[in-house]
């Protein structure tokens, strides 16, 4: 005698082609049976159909088993479906027959009717790895009884009746998913959770009703290669489903093969049956033809007693169950934007020092690494959003991207003409990244700091920016002062102008500025020249650029002098191109270790003459001192090769 | 206590780069390197490094520092900061900052150079260009660095003259000297540079073929390597 409650059927196996929690969009919907996660990799809409009949049997109880739908909203992802043929029907034909008046027979039958009529499922993905959901299933147990009904009067009568009792069930259960690693996920969900099952109060139908014993299954899928993965369920009545899918690329579809095998505890022998699903998966559709075969005889005779002693607890898949072939198709719309590119990782390079504006659009401030999640080539365009600096969305150049593959962006940055803080602020950048012109894939904040205007990064290449700034003050201011030296310089032989300029300017802006510290010592802070002029002084920073500004004005080439060497004080003092040729070097005087030769552009040599702009005595010891300087640390100690000095030119 | 004497003179000796210009002869004069003007030695005149001192005809001058003891002849002129021993590896280094110098700066300005608005803009062709006869004084200054033994220094010496002064680098046994004296260090490729810049210049025979020689001499032996 065998007890009910020791019966069980394997829960996990449904009429899916693939019966595993995959990428394939058939683990996605009409999945309920192994997948209470509702784990899914849809995007939108995907509905699924199913189509089939028993192979053995007489009638087909519908030739439609399923319409699922299922629809995802940002993490959140619902499924309903409708099963009309998720059902069981059984009938016990009774010795008793009711012979009517005019010869007709009719033998007295019991029919038990199992339907699973409609479920839902509800999914949320609570990050990358894991996700979790639940699904709630409606079904029917009817039990069908013809008896004869005696009614005495004048007569007896017999009126053959049916008696009828309907229960209905809801059954939860919840699952979870957590993806291990790109290749590998693991799943648990619960089997007949919670049940809510209206009593049978007729003890005869109480061994009749659907088993609902509480179990557990957990499962696991694991990709040995790309489009070839090994999944196994385990349940914990000692059923458990294993099978392998294979998918091969034929270009614009994929098609393969998915075999599951299944041992259930009480079904015969103990592989009780196979299915095996050819699968065609393409980008809007998929279609999957299934055949479910048991390897035990499903044609035998069972009566009364015995299938009481059995029971079932799985409508589709028990020991009464018949072979199956059925065709399934899902069919996956997608109405949203699909995101073609994500951000892997964002660094920003520099913090943003405003006054050195177009540094910005040559060299990137930020970069992100993206990937591509479509299988074809696609081009990215980076822009950025940055809050309290700019209004607009700044964008970059595109880059292409290869199918499936990762690749560095680069974010470059126009600052505001109209920006003039002098002020940091720490501010949020918001880093966008598409692959097309009205849908963003993906965006990142993240935090940045917006120097002040005078902010510099202490790279002396970078002083240009602030040379350059306001070039319409410096050519006036130069200007004045050259206005009032006229006689001199229309005196002056043409070849020394510039010298005779530089001079003159040099000892004219010198007579009422002081060198005074850089007053923040924590950062690096340079005056434009205005500033410095205005403010009557300022530290070598300061002062070359001013100088730099008040020459480069006015057409006379000049570059810095960057001494690295001198500990951990940087000086900086300025060069300027004299125009004057090598033959020509006496005009400057008869110290030939004052001045310094450089080849311009066409290999012709010039003369440059180093200024100290912190001697603000008078030009003559300005430039005593600087080539002093210059001849020690640049040429006798060879700090121009050992990179201690560096020449920089101001374009 | 004795690390603390030791210490305080070094900072005592340390500075002590000064130079002393002695007169043997004649007229002799120097120029410091933060002046413009020359002054005149009467006996001796002490001065620091990078001043230039110049002797005239039937001249001569003794310069003494850092341990070492120079004589410059007649007609010559010399920075004293060149009298001083230098490695093969400085130079290199001295060379390699040459040729830094006298690369061509990769950009030019965008703008176009500003005409001033004062005066007129005067072609410098059509100025005097004073004797390079100072530069020649240099070259002699250069070559007696090198008959003195300091065969580095005179090489440097020569290659920022050459550059200073044009004239006497269109002279080609100047150039075949210090060449000779790039060959004399085995310093192959730079010699055969400057061999190579000395075929350009107008060359008398004798010297074409002697340039020509040390040309094919020098390739024969940068191959072997």
């Amino acid at each position: 005698m065998i007890s009910l409650s020791e019966i069980y059927s394997q829960s996990a196996l449904g009429l899916n082609p693939v019966n595993s929690i995959s990428e394939l969009s058939f683990s996605s919907i009409n999945s309920i049976e192994f997948n209470p996660s509702n784990y899914n990799t849809i995007k939108d809409w995907v509905f699924s159909f199913t189509f089939g009949g028993e192979v053995l049997s007489d009638n087909f109880n519908s030739s439609l088993y399923q319409v699922s739908a299922g629809k995802k909203f940002n993490g959140h992802y619902l499924q309903l479906r409708y099963s009309p043929g998720f059902q069981k029907e059984f009938v016990i034909k009774s010795e008793q027959q009711v012979i009517y008046g005019n010869d007709n027979k009719s033998t007295l039958e019991t029919r038990y009717f199992y339907k699973e009529l409609f479920s839902a499922g509800y999914s949320y993905k609570l990050n990358e790895k894991i996700s979790t959901g639940l699904n709630i299933k409606y079904l029917k147990e009817e039990f069908y009884k013809d008896i004869v009904t005696t009614i005495f009067s004048d007569t007896v009568y017999f009126i053959p009746e049916t008696e009828q009792n309907i229960f209905s069930n809801w059954k939860i259960d919840f699952g979870f998913v957590w993806n291990l690693t790109r290749d590998i996920n693991l799943n648990i969900c619960s089997v007949n959770l919670l049940n809510i099952r209206e009593n049978a109060d007729l003890n005869e139908y109480q061994n009749l009703r659907l088993k609902h014993n509480k179990e557990l299954l957990v499962g696991v899928n694991y990709n040995l290669a790309d489009q070839f993965n090994f999944n196994l369920s385990y349940e914990t009545n000692s059923s458990f489903i294993f099978g392998l899918n294979a998918l091969h690329n034929f270009g614009p579809f994929n098609a393969g093969l998915s075999v599951s095998g299944f041992h259930d505890k009480i079904q015969k022998p103990f592989f009780a049956g196979i299915n095996l699903s050819g699968l065609i998966i393409t980008k809007y559709f998929d279609i999957a033809l299934t055949w479910l075969k048991y390897f035990s005889d499903r044609t035998a005779s069972y009566n009364l007693n015995e299938f009481k002693e059995q029971g079932i607890s799985n409508i589709i898949n028990n020991q009464f169950s018949n072979d199956k072939i059925l065709l399934n198709a899902v069919f996956k719309i997608n109405t949203l934007n699909e995101q073609k590119v994500k951000f892997l990782d964002i660094e920003i390079i520099k913090s943003i020092y405003p006054a050195l504006s177009d540094l910005y659009l040559d060299e990137p401030f930020a970069k992100a690494r993206v990937i591509n999640l479509t299988d074809t080539k696609i081009e990215v365009k980076p822009s950025i959003r940055i809050n309290n600096f700019s209004n607009e969305v700044l964008s970059s150049s595109p880059v292409a991207v290869n199918a499936f593959d990762t690749a560095d962006v680069n974010y470059y940055l126009i600052i505001p003409e109209n920006y003039r803080s002098t002020n940091p602020d720490l501010t949020y950048a918001d880093f966008l990244i598409s692959a097309s012109n009205d849908f963003i894939d993906d965006e990142i904040q993240k935090p940045l700091l917006i120097n002040s205007i005078n902010a510099w990064d202490g790279k002396v290449i970078n002083l240009r920016y602030f040379i350059k700034n306001d070039l319409d003050f410096s050519v006036k201011y130069s200007k004045n002062i050259l206005s009032g030296y006229k006689t001199l310089l229309d005196s002056t032989i043409s070849s020394l102008l510039t010298f005779r300029k530089a001079e003159i300017i040099f000892n004219s802006f010198v007579k009422n500025l002081t060198y005074i510290a850089d007053p923040r010592a924590t950062e690096e802070y340079v005056q434009y020249p205005q500033q410095t002029l205005e403010l009557k002084g300022g530290d070598c920073d300061d002062l070359s650029v001013c100088y730099s500004s008040l020459l480069e004005s006015i057409g006379i080439e000049t570059a810095l002098i960057d001494y690295k060497s001198d500990g951990s004080i940087r000086h900086v003092s300025v060069l300027l191109n004299t125009k004057l040729s090598p033959g020509q070097g006496y005009l400057l005087g008869a110290n030939d270790t004052k001045y310094f030769l450089r080849k311009n552009a066409k290999g012709d040599d010039e003369i440059w003459i180093p200024v100290e702009t912190t001697s603000l005595t008078d030009f003559d010891d300005a430039w005593s001192i600087a080539s002093a300087k210059f001849n020690k640390d640049a040429i006798n100690n060879f700090g121009l090769i050992t990179g201690k000095v560096e020449i920089i030119d101001i374009y | 206590m004795k690390i603390i004497i030791i210490v305080f003179f070094l900072i005592r000796i340390l500075p002590a780069q000064d130079y002393e210009i002695e007169k043997l002869k004649g007229d002799v004069k120097f120029i410091l390197p933060e002046q413009n003007n020359w002054q005149k030695v009467d006996k001796k005149s002490s001065v620091s490094e990078n001043t230039i001192v110049s002797t005239d005809n039937n001249s001569k001058a003794k310069i003494t520092g850092e341990g070492l003891i120079f004589i410059l002849k007649e007609n010559s002129a010399l920075n004293i900061s060149s009298i001083k021993k230098i490695s093969l590896d400085e130079l290199i280094m001295a060379l390699a900052l040459d040729r830094v110098l006298n690369a061509p700066r990769q950009k030019e300005k965008l703008k176009s150079e500003s005409t001033s608005v004062y005066g007129n803009n005067l072609s410098a062709s059509n100025e005097v260009i004073l004797s390079n006869e100072f530069g020649w004084k240099r070259i002699k200054g250069a070559k007696q660095l090198a008959e003195n033994g300091f065969i580095e220094s005179s090489i440097i010496a020569a290659k920022d003259i050459f550059r200073k002064y044009p004239d006497t680098s269109r002279d080609p046994d100047n150039r075949i000297y210090f060449a000779d004296l790039l060959l004399s260090k085995k310093l192959y490729e730079e010699a055969l540079e400057d061999f190579i810049s000395i075929k350009k210049l107008n060359l008398s025979n004798t010297q074409q073929e002697e340039v020509e020689s040390k040309i094919n001499s020098i390739n024969k032996l940068l191959l072997k390597d």
